[in-house]
């Protein structure tokens, strides 16, 4: 209950009735109202009150072993397609197939003009095409679809997995653990049999 | 788990423009690396310009690397990388009190408030997931003011007075009963509580706000009257007294009353002319107001209270009080003779 402040009273003319009650005075009205709070009540209360922060639990919490990040050259972590004195790079394991027929363009050549995967592939769509992938295939969360790979194997170009038209890994799945059931891996499945593997098809070497 | 987010590329692709080789003899990559998959992508980028990256980010996060690469010898420069993580957890963090004040939360030092912390983000149930995207840090400090009203204080000098983590997502909501700032007389402390969310360090990103806020705690009043004691007796005119008025709340009115009789607790009595005092600010304010000429106020004879009352967003109290007698019938004594 709110009791009449003195700047209603005043507007509302209640200063009068207030005036009234208490000239009949032994009748006079009641509102909500305490004494204003002193120190050693307060003092108690906090004494008696646990800060709710401190329930809270304080995780122990193992140090991050992984190590920050050390940049890796790119040319280390790239395969190159290299014809007619030019040069591009794509990032390993995204170069899903390739045939015999090609494979001595897949190499680094010194001396060749570096220039980026579009202008690259403009140039070189007699031998080379792509294959749109999506990013869950890529971490190897789903399989490509069958007819996908059954293309890819039968493809007499290189065929090189791309994600919104930029060449993109595509990781194989991991293999199954020896005691899961039998049955397709969660996902995405082995590549076509002349899928590189990275490390022995591209002849890139090291800076 | 993944979660699917998309990522824009401006800074990243701005400092491509200022800083990777112009001429013929480099060429520029970009590659979106995932962290824990380790997949990458490489995207074709313009000397300068920004663009988005469709490929969504892991929640283990990503990294954007900038290369250029130089024909002959043909040699490869790191321009600039950037993480990027999509487990850094959101927070919304809101301090309510009684007090309905929108500018700054404020209340007063024996009155409770609450804080609500709203954790949106946080990967549960997941221990491989990093650290930071399982938990966040919550900090509590006080800082008194002292006998200032806190402008310019060094809030570097805040005490931590307690921390936690917070391991779920969704709103949990910590009660105070009232504060902690600070200060020998609880009634009269005055200063700020303030509530951080902190995300946790990660070995690629630093931690950092999430979110926070304060609230400032100011002190009960105090009042007290002089100039008109405590069992005085008055025959004629009510003296002048004096009303001492100290930390008047900041949204407050003050006002003294009399009614009948003695102390009562609630009672409502006649407000005293000229006591009444408004406070609309953002600090504490203390007044002094000499009451003269309150005759009017006091109708009939025998025992009076006078109440000095403080209204706030907290409700009604007494501030101070003292009980009078008042006898102003003027009584003849006389005999009336006559000489026959």
């Amino acid at each position: 209950m709110k009791m009449i402040t003195p700047l209603t009273a005043l507007i509302g003319g209640a200063l009068v009735a207030l005036g009234t009650a208490a000239e009949s005075g032994k009748q006079a009205a009641k509102v909500a109202m305490r004494d204003a709070p002193k120190h050693e009540e307060l003092a108690k209360r906090l004494a008696e009150f646990e800060n709710p922060v401190r329930h809270l639990t304080t995780t122990a919490r193992a140090p991050d072993k992984r190590e920050p990040w050390k940049p890796t050259s790119l040319l280390e972590r790239s395969e190159f397609l290299s014809f007619n004195g030019v040069t591009t790079l794509i990032p390993k394991g995204a170069i899903l197939h390739i045939p015999v027929s090609f494979r001595a363009r897949i190499c680094r050549k010194d001396g060749n003009r570096i220039v980026n995967w579009p202008d690259f592939h403009r140039l070189n769509r007699a031998w080379i095409d792509t294959v749109e992938v999506s990013r869950r295939q890529a971490e190897a969360e789903e399989p490509l679809p069958e007819q996908t790979l059954e293309s890819i194997r039968k493809s007499p170009k290189v065929i090189v997995a791309t994600f919104s038209r930029g060449p993109i890994t595509v990781l194989k799945a991991p293999p199954e653990a020896p005691d899961s059931p039998a049955g397709p891996p969660p996902g995405g499945q082995p590549l076509p049999e002349q899928a590189p593997d990275n490390a022995n098809i591209s002849p890139v070497t090291s800076r | 788990m993944k979660t699917n987010r998309i990522f824009l590329l401006p800074a990243l692709f701005a400092a491509l423009g200022s800083e990777a080789p112009g001429n013929d003899d480099y060429t520029n990559f970009i590659r979106q690396v995932q962290t824990v998959s380790n997949a990458e992508w490489q995207v074709y980028v313009d000397p300068s310009g920004e663009q988005l990256s469709p490929l969504s980010v892991d929640p283990g996060g990503a990294r954007f690397e900038l290369w250029t690469v130089k024909n002959t010898p043909l040699q490869d420069y790191l321009l600039d990388h950037k993480y990027v993580g999509t487990y850094v957890p959101r927070a919304v963090l809101t301090i309510r009190s009684e007090d309905p004040y929108q500018v700054i939360p404020r209340t007063r030092a024996d009155r409770p408030f609450f804080v609500d912390v709203d954790i949106q983000g946080l990967i549960i149930g997941d221990p491989s997931a990093p650290v930071a995207a399982q938990s966040v840090d919550l900090t509590h400090h006080v800082q008194s003011y002292g006998d200032t009203n806190g402008i310019n204080i060094d809030r570097s000098q805040a005490q931590l007075f307690a921390e936690g983590s917070i391991t779920e997502n969704g709103v949990q909501t910590f009660s105070y009963a009232l504060t902690s700032v600070p200060g020998a007389d609880r009634a009269k402390v005055r200063g700020e509580e303030r509530f951080t969310v902190m995300s946790l360090p990660d070995y690629q990103a630093p931690a950092s706000q999430l979110a926070g806020g304060f609230i400032q705690i100011w002190p009960v009043a105090d009042a007290q009257i002089t100039g008109l004691n405590d069992g005085d007796f008055i025959r004629f005119k009510m003296p002048p007294f004096e009303i001492h008025l100290n930390d008047l709340y900041p949204d407050s009115e003050t006002w003294a009353q009399v009614y009948p009789g003695s102390p009562s607790l609630g009672t409502a009595g006649t407000i005293v002319p000229g006591s009444a005092v408004v406070v609309s600010d953002s600090v504490p304010q203390d007044r002094v107001l000499r009451i003269l000429d309150w005759d009017a106020a006091l109708d009939d004879d025998g025992t009076w209270t006078l109440e000095v009352l403080h209204e706030t967003p907290f409700g009604l109290e007494r501030l101070d009080y003292v009980t009078f007698g008042i006898d102003r019938t003027l009584e003849v004594h006389g005999s009336v003779t006559t000489i026959e």
